[in-house]
């Protein structure tokens, strides 16, 4: 028994990858997680995840080549920069804050507001978003031909010279690695570890998933069940959410159920950073939000003791994997 | 016997209808003369001027030889009013009677990605960019310009409309067409339009919109509601102004990067130069078509340069400005 546990944390833990003659990845899926979908049209690649990581990082990017992917989102803060609003190039603010990248591979919709649909496609918007990197897709493959090693790999990995889809299709191979999955949650829930969680924690899981059921939206392994909805954070939302693309005022204040791994690290938060901590969060969830003709059902006022809050964060808490900042 | 019969026949059918090369050609109007950016114009008594126009037409069926149908998959066609010339392909038809399309791009290759095509693709990426970013999805119109506001037949207020959304795909009926063609290639000849793709739409509060608003999808609609496409006959319209329709149309809606927008009206292939005010050279580029739109692959410093074309006999050159 004791075996089999240590087996199975060395496979979870090391998350390794055997590498067939087609070069063609496959992960062990990380206990607890379904099987990673990923697109027929971009198989995963050791080739691929290298020329992603390297392109990911470096600043080359943007215009002025004074930021990266990185910058904003950074692994050192669970990927996210830990601003209310991110920076983009000669400190333009973007509209919104930053979100973890954290298991993004398992999302099915990308952006605040889920109006995106693959990894791939999202690639193209910091690049060309004016207060991001403002830059243009060509021009970046046009940089990347200038220097040597992004020019073998690129052939390496795709049997082409830089272009847009080795850019889109190498980034978006590496952001699919980004697992976490080591948590103290994890653990306890996965792992078998019944001593990684204090009396505490428990007691707060238990309130996130049975009383206060937050589960009924931040649900399942990675604590999001991709729904897209408006959760009363305000009467008038200044950043309209998901209506900015259908016009629809049903879908005014509307975003995506974010993950909640990491979540201690990934302050401020909310789509636009206004909230600084968690127990701020746990305030508005308190109140059961503003008045909002499009709130959703599940979100009501509810009591909760002094105690129970901290419970509550206490669990919160637990969902951070240190194994995933340090790399 | 019967093998035989029916292989005679194949190849009977095979012969009569060789293959062609198909060219469709937008020949872009303003008010019955001969598209150019920056010219006053109107729509519904109002004067405008356009400073970019493209649309994507898709879904392409040729009716021809006496009531056979060929049916253009995956051929799209990113047009722009400075561009009469596209090519459709080569297909099997030998005389031509009509041709529908639609405005737009059909949703399965509307939720696809620029990044799945190279730059040369109509569908690939573009710049000024075709597709929105955010969500993915193309730009089906994209009619910038200024409109006279406050009228002093001046138009001064700006409009940026660029329509997204698979509900503005707009269906354009047959149009009969009369083609005119040689050995190996037949043209389509339509005429376009241009103002009409603004009419209904209130201009002066139009503003920057890139979204599927009811503005957005007029716009689109206007493709079939006001018969923005139309038949045309090339021998008999002779008002377009054949010679001296040569220029070049900055579009800088990068500042970094601005793309050059020329046309010929002689055939010949151009050539293309740009230089800085002190007359360095910064890119040669030879043979390229009469019409284009011509997006340096270089990073320039902010400053004044100079694009000079020329087919050999007659040069036209521009001034623009990077910023960086
Ligand atoms: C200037 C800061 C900044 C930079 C640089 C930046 N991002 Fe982002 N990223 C954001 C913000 C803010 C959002 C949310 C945007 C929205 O919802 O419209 C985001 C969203 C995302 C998402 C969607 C996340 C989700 O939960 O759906 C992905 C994936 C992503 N970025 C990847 C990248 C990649 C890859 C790069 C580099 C090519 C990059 N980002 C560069 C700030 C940045
Ligand atoms: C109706 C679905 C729903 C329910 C129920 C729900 N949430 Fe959320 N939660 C969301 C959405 C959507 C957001 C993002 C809102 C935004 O960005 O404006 C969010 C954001 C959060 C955040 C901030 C995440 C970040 O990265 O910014 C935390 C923490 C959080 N929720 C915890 C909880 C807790 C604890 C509960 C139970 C008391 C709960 N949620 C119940 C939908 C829900």
């Amino acid at each position: 028994m004791l075996f089999n546990k240590k087996v199975l944390l060395f496979l979870i833990i090391t998350f390794f990858f055997f590498s067939f003659k087609n070069k063609t990845i496959f992960f062990s899926v990380p206990s607890g997680f379904p099987k990673l979908v990923v697109p027929k049209e971009n198989p995963i690649t050791s080739e691929k995840i290298r020329l992603g990581k390297m392109l990911f990082f470096d600043k080359m990017l943007s215009r002025d080549s004074s930021i990266s992917c990185a910058s904003c989102h950074n692994p050192k803060y669970a990927f996210t920069d830990q601003l209310k609003k991110a920076k983009g190039i000669k400190d333009r603010t973007v509209s919104r804050n930053t979100p973890t990248l954290t298991n993004i591979a398992y999302n099915h919709s990308f952006l605040r507001d889920g109006v995106n649909p693959s990894l791939e496609a999202q690639v193209i918007v910091p690049i060309h978003e004016k207060n991001e990197f403002d830059f243009h897709i060509l021009l970046v493959a046009e940089r990347m031909k200038k220097n040597k090693k992004y020019v073998e790999l690129s052939k390496k990995a795709f049997g082409e010279e830089p272009n847009p889809k080795v850019i889109s299709n190498a980034i978006a191979s590496y952001e699919r690695t980004l697992i976490s999955s080591n948590s103290r949650f994890d653990q306890y829930n996965f792992h078998g570890d019944s001593l990684a969680l204090n009396a505490s924690e428990i007691r707060g899981m238990k309130l996130f998933y049975n009383k206060l059921n937050c589960s009924s939206c931040h649900s399942g392994f990675n604590f999001s069940n991709g729904e897209i909805v408006n959760t009363g954070l305000y009467e008038k939302y200044n950043d309209v959410g998901k209506m900015r693309v259908t016009l629809d005022q049903s879908d005014n204040g509307k975003f995506k159920v974010p993950t909640l791994r990491n979540i201690s690290i990934t302050y401020p938060y909310m789509h636009d950073g206004n909230i600084k901590t968690l127990e701020g969060v746990i305030d508005h969830y308190i109140k059961g939000g503003e008045k909002n003709p499009n709130k959703d059902e599940r979100i009501k006022a509810f009591n909760l003791s002094k105690l129970q809050k901290q419970d509550l964060i206490a669990f919160l808490k637990c969902l951070t994997d240190s194994s995933f900042i340090a790399r | 016997m019967k093998k035989i019969v029916i292989a005679l026949c194949t190849i009977i059918c095979i012969n009569s209808s060789a293959q062609k090369n198909i060219v469709l050609r937008l020949n872009h109007y303003l008010n019955q003369s001969t598209f150019q950016y920056n010219q006053n114009f109107e729509t519904d008594g109002i004067i405008n001027k356009y400073t970019r126009l493209q649309y994507y037409l898709s879904g392409f069926e040729l009716f021809h030889d006496g009531g056979q149908m060929t049916v253009l998959n995956n051929t799209y066609v990113l047009a722009s009013g400075h561009i009469t010339n596209y090519y459709l392909g080569n297909f099997p038809v030998s005389s031509l009677e009509s041709i529908s399309f639609d405005v737009g791009v059909d949703q399965i290759a509307n939720s696809g990605n620029t990044t799945n095509y190279p730059a040369s693709h109509p569908l690939g990426p573009k710049s000024p960019p075709m597709d929105w970013g955010w969500p993915s999805g193309y730009f089906f119109v994209v009619t910038n310009g200024f409109t006279d506001s406050n009228n002093d037949n001046n138009p001064d207020t700006r409009f940026e409309l660029q329509a997204l959304g698979d509900q503005m795909l707009s269906p354009v009926d047959q149009i009969n067409i009369t083609p005119v063609g040689s050995n190996d290639t037949i043209y389509i000849d339509l005429k376009v339009n241009a103002e009409k793709f603004l009419s209904g739409i209130n201009l002066a509060t139009a503003g920057i919109d890139h979204s599927s608003s009811t503005n957005n999808l007029i716009m689109c609609n206007n493709s079939y509601q006001m018969n923005v496409f139309e038949t045309f006959n090339v021998t008999s319209s002779n008002d377009k102004g054949l010679t001296n329709n040569n220029f070049i149309h900055i579009d800088n809606t990068l500042s970094y990067a601005p793309t050059i927008n020329y046309h010929f009206e002689n055939s010949n292939k151009v050539n293309l130069k740009i230089t800085d005010l002190n007359g360095k050279i910064h890119i040669i580029e030879n043979n390229l078509q009469n019409e284009g739109s011509y997006f340096p692959l270089k990073e320039f410093p902010s400053g004044l340069y100079i694009v000079t074309i020329e087919n050999g006999s007659e040069t036209i050159y521009k001034k623009f400005n990077v910023v960086q």
